[in-house]
């Protein structure tokens, strides 16, 4: 699991729509929750999506972003 | 014998008031773990905004209106120190929805301004009060910056202020409290508690549900005397006497 975290979340959806694995979904509170962590890949997309940036990674199991330039 | 109040001076008052106000989140956060795993500039701008939100609460204490406080310090020292801090309150926390932000300009992902309209646009209750409260603390700045461009009475002004500081804690605190990061149990409960501290005092000196003790002129003791042996002046100890 590479979400440690998610705190002040506004229930925007970004991450839910950014999440290539359906990792998070919108609760029945209105906010992001971690439905199926073991399917998270590490991408970050949740991470880098969110506008308050709510979502944490966990340190010490992420890796490093992989971005392509071109 | 007369009892006499304690004395205070301005570096006393400055450092009681920042330990009960803003001593208490930075304890607690300290407490709970500052640096959570987000990088260091998004925790201590945290820090920073928490820390303006406990200060809120203490500007109904430190206003020209307390009955309490000029018996130990000068009306005009106690409105400074209210305006000083009032603007940095007012400048750190309306800014604070743009300083979270800052960080999408050097990072891959959403654009700072499409997280912006995402963060305004979305119907969540503490996003809706976020947005009030923004809009009453940068009504309240922009009336007591430019007051004297007003049309209003000092009066009509003052109760207008006070009506405005009073939504802006309102809101403020629900916003806090749906939203906050740094949230837990026993920082809800401090909250809650500064801000019904701040409404008491603020409902007590409108409607003087409380007596007040009436203020009196202090006996000219050592610490009181400082700054009139400043002005060179000396007090009489016979004036001093027939007070009390």
């Amino acid at each position: 699991m590479a979400i440690k975290k998610i705190s002040g979340c506004i229930g925007c959806g970004e991450c839910v729509l950014s999440c290539p694995t359906d990792v998070l979904r919108i609760g029945d509170n209105g906010k992001a929750e971690i439905c199926w962590p073991e399917e998270c890949q590490l991408c970050h997309l949740c991470r880098m999506y969110c506008p308050v940036d709510a979502i944490t990674i966990d340190p010490e199991k992420s890796i490093p972003v992989i971005i392509s330039w071109g | 014998m007369p009892q006499t109040p304690p004395e205070l001076t301005t570096r006393d008052f400055f450092l009681r008031a920042a330990a009960v106000f803003a001593g208490f989140p930075v304890l607690f956060m300290l407490i709970k773990g500052v640096f959570s795993g987000r990088n260091a500039y998004l925790e201590i701008f945290s820090l920073i905004t928490i820390t303006a939100w406990c200060l809120v609460p203490g500007q109904f204490y430190w206003f020209p209106g307390n009955r309490f406080l000029p018996l130990h310090l000068r009306s005009w020292t106690l409105a400074r120190y209210h305006m000083v801090i009032g603007t940095l309150l007012v400048l750190l926390l309306c800014s604070h929805p743009f300083l979270l932000l800052l960080p999408k300009l050097f990072e891959y992902g959403i654009s700072p301004q499409e997280a912006f309209f995402t963060m305004i646009s979305t119907p969540h209750a503490g996003v809706i009060s976020g947005i009030i409260s923004w809009l009453l603390l940068a009504t309240l700045g922009g009336t007591a910056w430019f007051r004297k461009l007003l049309p209003l009475r000092y009066h009509v002004w003052r109760q207008l202020h006070g009506i405005l500081a009073f939504l802006v804690l309102i809101c403020g605190l629900h916003h806090v409290l749906f939203l906050g990061r740094h949230i837990t149990p026993l920082i809800t409960v401090i909250f809650i508690l500064f801000a019904l501290a701040a409404a008491g005092m603020m409902v007590r000196r409108w409607f003087d549900i409380i007596p007040h003790a009436k203020p009196g002129r202090l006996p000219p003791s050592e610490g009181n005397t400082d700054r009139l042996k400043k002005q060179g002046h000396q007090p009489e100890k016979k004036e001093a006497e027939n007070e009390f």
